[in-house]
């Protein structure tokens, strides 16, 4: 399955990236597009990512259920929210006054929900290929057929976020992929592993028998992370791995792609953001802020800023990709930053995912120390250094959890 | 003050309203002082609060000749808006501090350093303490800030 061939570069889908996912196929893997999306926007996004899975380069791709929502109160219900509880056959999924419990999702009730999910992915090329044509003929010169429209790589079945192997959330997601698997009938199915935190992902993995699962510690921010949270995440992976357990992450930034050296075999990332996330859902969500990706730092920065270092110390930021293309940070367009920040990873995984974690952690931790004596030295406009020096504080702490 | 630049006063400033606190309540002083020294015409485009990379520009002017200058406007120390007005001096002509008090001497270095024009607004009166450099921002650059005032600017009559 290429969600388990690594190291396996995702894509989470948003319609604002059609552009970037066009022009870029070589450089993903394939696509996670996320259920509430394919719900609301059902036409639209099934034409594209149904045209664009009958391409000759023909990337999967798998929709993630994103059913965590369900199980927190939603006071500001979007029309997303109500599109998915649709597909699950369950309005009353959508709860905006009390926060919904664990015994409130019965076995039938679960069953229930399986069943519509699996008829959703199951019949996907059917159901939602209306803008086939529309989109197929954005593609230029390879104009895709419907009938070549390739069904998801697997179901994602729903699941909850869970605590730890006693919280009743865990209980109903574990029977959540036992109903799915059964309604599947055949089709490859997979769990997500949805932890509250580090401690918790460690309890849940060995509790399960599956060879293959998708995983995602609510809300890992790997820039801000404390180095022994990171640390922990790894040593999890690890464990795992020494059990037979293959891996994808379902958020994942660059520290994700130094942990194919402990059994990592991929993560889906936004284009442009969303390298990690809170199960609990945000008021406010869109299409990513325009942002250069810095490669030596491994992260996004703003625009504006790159473009201060750019003036005073080229090496700190240049590129070569296509799509920088010479271009200062401020020359960019939304779409160039966004295609360049794909373009990077995907030569981050190429270039960091076989590497030693010795060789990984010097090699952060000298970064480290020459951007800290370059932002020092450059004479940076108040605030602009303090800044500089704040948007590295990530590599010691990677070179230290990766020991 | 002639007729048309009272003209300009009513289109520009009547309008602010009276802010008592906060940076806004530099602005009717800062806009009249413009206005009497021609930086604000009768083509100029001015536009508050602009959109620009992520962040807002709080006040930003396109002359008729295509010069776009930035505007940051701070009451208090000078060291928290010369970020922004040199992240504005690398897509604007001409960047610009405006203060509420006379900055001591490391501010006042550091943006003369930085090439900012600075501005000190103690209500009523307006003194200008440095003039920007003028910068050429790369042709493309140039183009979106000017789109980006235009399309936020009051309507010119």
């Amino acid at each position: 399955m290429p969600l388990f061939q690594p190291f396996a570069h995702y894509l989470a889908y948003m319609a604002t990236d059609q552009q970037t996912f066009r022009d870029l196929r070589s450089l993903y893997g394939g696509l996670l597009v996320p259920g509430t999306i394919a719900a609301w926007q059902r036409q639209g996004t099934g034409g594209f990512v149904l045209s664009l899975s009958a391409t000759e380069a023909s990337p999967p791709y798998v929709i993630d259920p994103r059913f965590p929502l369900f199980q927190q109160k939603l006071p500001l219900v979007k029309q997303s929210h109500t599109a998915l509880a649709e597909i699950f056959g369950d309005p009353k999924l959508v709860q905006t006054s009390t926060r919904p419990e664990a015994d409130q999702f019965p076995s039938e009730r679960l069953k229930a929900l399986a069943e519509h999910w699996v008829a959703f992915n199951k019949n996907y090329g059917q159901t939602s290929i209306d803008s086939f044509d529309k989109y197929a003929k954005r593609l230029g010169e390879e104009t895709p057929v419907a009938a070549d429209a390739a069904a998801p790589e697997a179901i994602l079945a729903p699941y909850f976020v869970a605590d730890g192997i006693n919280d009743p959330w865990w209980e109903r997601s574990k029977r959540l992929f036992d109903e799915t698997l059964l309604a599947a009938d055949g089709m490859p199915c997979l769990r997500v592993i949805a932890a509250e935190d580090v401690r918790a992902l460690d309890e849940l993995l060995p509790d399960i028998p599956d060879k293959d699962v998708v995983v995602w510690v609510s809300g890992l921010d790997e820039y801000e992370a404390l180095a022994d949270d990171l640390s922990s995440y790894r040593h999890c992976l690890d464990a795992a791995r020494a059990r037979g357990q293959r891996m994808f992450a379902l958020y994942g930034g660059f520290f994700s792609v130094l942990q194919a050296s402990v059994g990592l075999d991929g993560a889906a990332h936004g284009v442009g953001f969303s390298e990690h996330r809170q199960w609990r859902e945000l008021p406010k969500s869109g299409a990513a802020p325009a942002r250069f990706y810095m490669r030596r730092w491994h992260r996004h920065v703003p625009q504006d800023f790159a473009q201060i270092l750019w003036t005073r110390d080229r090496s700190l930021c240049e590129c070569t990709c296509p799509h920088c293309n010479g271009q200062s940070p401020n020359e960019m367009t939304y779409h160039d930053l966004m295609k360049h920040s794909v373009w990077c990873r995907q030569e981050e995984i190429n270039e960091w995912a076989m590497q030693a974690s010795t060789v990984a952690a010097t090699a952060l931790a000298q970064e480290f120390e020459k951007s800290s004596e370059a932002l020092s030295t450059l004479m940076l406009p108040p605030g602009v250094q303090g800044k500089g020096l704040k948007l590295i504080e990530h590599l010691p702490r990677w070179a230290k959890a990766l020991g | 003050m002639t007729p048309a630049r009272e003209l300009l006063v009513r289109r520009h400033v009547d309008g602010l309203g009276l802010a008592e606190t906060g940076e806004a309540s530099l602005l009717p002083y800062l806009m009249r002082w413009l206005i009497a020294t021609g930086r604000i015409r009768a083509r100029t485009h001015v536009a508050f609060e602009v959109p620009w990379l992520g962040r807002r520009v709080d006040l930003a002017l396109l002359t008729g000749r295509g010069t776009t200058s930035a505007f940051e406007l701070k009451l208090g120390r000078i060291q928290r808006v010369l970020e922004q007005a040199s992240y504005n001096d690398l897509s604007f002509h001409r960047s610009w501090v405006v203060v509420g008090n006379h900055p001591k001497s490391d501010g006042l270095e550091w943006a003369r350093h930085l090439g900012l024009g600075l501005i000190v607004v103690r209500p009523p009166a307006v003194t200008l303490l440095l003039r920007p450099i003028l910068r050429t921002p790369q042709h493309s650059i140039r183009r979106r800030v000017q789109a980006a005032i235009t399309t936020r600017a009051v309507p010119l009559s």
